[in-house]
């Protein structure tokens, strides 16, 4: 009787934790506590961290038995070529798209057009007080980029030790072996390959449940992660970058929109379903700047929520986490027509062609790393088209906080419609 | 050694003719030089002339050579002394923090201060001279005897150091290159590294007029097309607009320039040249050589030393 009223009361307790209103007060609440009390909400930056830790302490199981199940199975199924020529075909007009969409708001809006003689110097300052003063040795071996970006991102997703990559939080590696590992599976002919499957599935059904706990306390991680976050971001370059990182900011927000729009009509499902399915993928993304965080509560809302194929999901939203990386695609654009506008260097046809599949070339290469670790890539773009990099760089760190929420939960979006595109939905009959 | 002091002396008495005194002063002196030769090549012929024998003569020789130096540079310093002054010369434009006018008009910076120490260890006034245009200029003024000395933030250099003495450094700077950011990313769109396009520097590369940097370039970088401007402002405004991808001169001029206007950090990247060094002396007529001793152990007594980053920091208006 006790126990019943308990669980009651646990429940509604549950229910009132997870409505989104709940989660909107702790935004806000967080939001002003990191504006008016920085240090305090430095101080508070712990506990965000433990969520983080404790979120990407399921990532790396449910990667691996996610695929590994999925492809199991799907590799019996005959059509598993034309599944994987789907998602190339997908991904590569969708990111096109994205990049072309980037390219023209950056060529209507011209963030990086007019700054005026007094932000120049603060921003000039930025660069000064970075000390990116480059020193040559005239007579030492003379150091050469020869690394083919594209070239070194293949030879790196194969690993030696999984073990290895494993610890270190590979996921381009984790997942590669995991596919491996998965076709294998599913190729054997002995009977007992089902248990090492059940397993498999009963290790990732456990890690939804501690998934689904950690959702319980999102509003919580969501305070404590915000306020930890707007306190230390460098107010001054943010106001000085305003009219691009608004610009950026807009693009993924908008992008993400279509997404959901895109996800809606393909469902169709109603709206408040699909609004539901992606507020915990978005939410946990946002707060952690990862989209692979997201990646549990993203299988769940599709597949839970949105009643797609669950053996198709699971193959392929892993692979689609790594591969659809919108957000870095719109946003290497976008600054990349910044910094051209920046340097006075005119965009014609060809050099928006070079700039968008030179974008989509760098996402790729900067797939497995998350937050400032994506930029450099940024390379790939500026190269072909002469502009430098280094100095751009430094403005690019300095507003990286505020915007890189922004990209990751884009890139989960896209990866969600993208899967969603592929996979069918299931038999209403089951 | 007297041999080439000797020789030394010689064309200075005939192009001179206030030092035709010493020259009939040295004459006499010709004559143990003649005489040590002599033993020299005795010694070689004849070994069994004793080695302590050869010895003493020289240091005799020596001694007397010595005693002549001293009587002709304690001359000089003498005359400075009785004259009340000492001339000075620097550069006519402007080149803070080492000399420029100040706000009332007076002259001022670590060139002028060092000058004016100088003079007053010596007991008199400092005159500075700035008639020359550029740093070469200035050296020439002092080579003609113009002057007595010339602080000028002067670059020792071999070319230079033909000409005029030398003191020991009392700055040392690195050099430095100020890229036009978008021309080397031109230069780096073919995959090259930043090290690479250094190293092998084949653009528009320019200095200043009539500084050491124009050898320096030269021979560091043999393939570029060197422009030469007679106005450092000129050179900086070329190499913001991109006319020319790079200049090159000491790391301080160098990092202040975007020190002091960070806006320009934005279109221009410092790189400086960690091997290579620009030392900077006070430059005396050849035959000053006691005056540059003397100004040599006056930099040595000093305690207040420069380098690069304090100086950097000074320099940040």
């Amino acid at each position: 009787m006790i126990i019943s009223s308990f669980s009651k009361q646990a429940t509604r307790l549950s229910k009132l934790i997870g409505t989104p209103y709940l989660l909107i007060a702790s935004i806000i609440l967080g939001v002003t506590l990191g504006t008016l009390y920085p240090d305090f909400s430095k101080s508070i930056d712990f506990i965000g961290h433990i969520y983080v830790d404790l979120l990407k302490l399921c990532v790396l199981p449910i990667l691996f038995s996610a695929i590994c199940i999925s492809t199991a199975q799907l590799i019996t199924v005959p059509d598993s070529r034309k599944l994987i020529f789907k998602l190339v075909i997908v991904l590569l007009s969708t990111q096109f798209m994205a990049g072309t969409i980037a390219l023209f708001v950056g060529l209507i809006f011209q963030p990086g057009a007019g700054i005026n003689e007094k932000a120049l110097a603060s921003l000039g300052g930025q660069i000064n007080v970075s000390g990116i003063n480059y020193e040559v040795t005239l007579n030492s071996p003379t150091k050469i980029d020869t690394e083919n970006p594209i070239l070194s991102l293949i030879s790196s997703t194969v690993p030696s030790n999984i073990f290895e990559s494993l610890s270190e939080s590979r996921s381009l590696q984790v997942v590669f072996f995991s596919i491996l590992f998965g076709v294998a599976l599913g190729l054997l002919k002995s009977t007992s390959k089902s248990r090492v499957l059940l397993a498999l599935e009963e290790i990732y059904s456990s890690f939804r449940i501690i998934i689904k706990w950690l959702t319980t306390i999102l509003p919580l991680g969501l305070f404590s992660l915000i306020a930890s976050q707007i306190a230390k971001t460098g107010f001054v370059t943010i106001v000085l970058m305003g009219k691009f990182v608004i610009v950026s900011a807009m693009t993924l927000i908008a992008i993400y929109v279509l997404n959901i729009v895109l996800l809606w009509i393909r469902s169709g499902e109603s709206l408040r379903t699909v609004l539901l399915s992606s507020k915990e993928y978005s939410m946990i993304t946002m707060a952690t700047s990862n989209s692979s965080a997201g990646m549990p509560s993203a299988i769940y809302g599709l597949t839970e929520t949105l009643k797609f194929d669950p053996q198709i999901i699971n193959a392929v939203l892993p692979i689609s986490i790594i591969a659809f990386r919108y957000g870095v695609v719109t946003y290497f654009t976008l600054v990349t027509v910044f910094a051209a506008q920046l340097y006075g260097v005119t965009i014609g046809f060809n050099e928006g062609i070079l700039i968008i599949i030179g974008s989509m070339f760098a996402a790729v290469a900067s797939s497995g790393s998350a937050g400032v670790a994506t930029l450099p890539a940024l390379e790939i773009v500026f190269k072909p088209i002469a502009l430098p990099l280094d100095s751009v760089l430094v403005l690019l760190i300095a507003i990286d906080p505020m915007l890189n929420p922004l990209r990751a939960t884009t890139n989960i979006s896209a990866a969600v419609v993208g899967s969603s595109l592929i996979a069918p939905l299931r038999d209403p009959k089951d | 050694m007297v041999g080439t002091m000797a020789l030394s002396i010689c064309p200075i008495a005939t192009v001179d003719p206030v030092r035709s005194m010493l020259i009939q002063k040295l004459i006499p002196k010709f004559i143990p030089c003649i005489a040590l030769c002599f033993t020299l090549s005795m010694g070689l012929f004849f070994p069994w002339i004793t080695n302590s024998a050869i010895a003493q003569t020289v240091d005799e020789t020596a001694n007397e050579a010595v005693t002549v130096a001293k009587l002709s540079s304690k001359s000089e310093i003498e005359k400075i002394k009785e004259r009340g002054k000492i001339s000075i010369a620097m550069v006519n434009k402007d080149n803070p923090p080492f000399f420029s006018n100040g706000p009332d008009g007076k002259l001022i910076g670590i060139d002028v201060d060092l000058g004016n120490a100088i003079a007053a260890s010596l007991g008199v006034q400092a005159e500075f001279l700035r008639n020359a245009k550029t740093f070469d200029e200035v050296i020439e003024t002092v080579y003609r005897g113009e002057s007595d000395l010339a602080i000028s933030k002067l670059a020792r250099s071999l070319p230079r150091a033909q000409k005029v003495l030398f003191s020991s450094p009392y700055l040392n700077f690195r050099q430095a290159l100020l890229f036009n950011r978008l021309a080397l990313a031109k230069e780096q769109s073919t995959g090259l590294s930043t090290d690479q396009v250094v190293k092998d520097f084949q653009g528009k590369l320019g200095v200043y007029a009539g500084s050491v940097y124009v050898q320096y370039a030269r021979k560091i970088f043999p393939k570029a097309t060197i422009v030469e401007f007679s106005q450092w402002q000129e050179a900086i405004d070329a190499v913001i607009s991109g006319q020319v991808t790079v200049l090159f001169r000491d790391e301080l001029e160098v990092r202040s320039i975007v020190l002091n206007k960070p806006e320009l950090a934005i279109k221009l990247r410092t790189v400086v040249l960690t091997d290579t060094s620009d030392t900077k002396g006070i430059v005396a007529s050849f035959e000053k050589y006691f005056l540059i001793e003397y100004i040599n152990l006056f930099l040595e007594t000093q305690d207040k030393k420069h380098d690069t980053n304090q100086l950097l920091n000074a320099s940040i208006k």
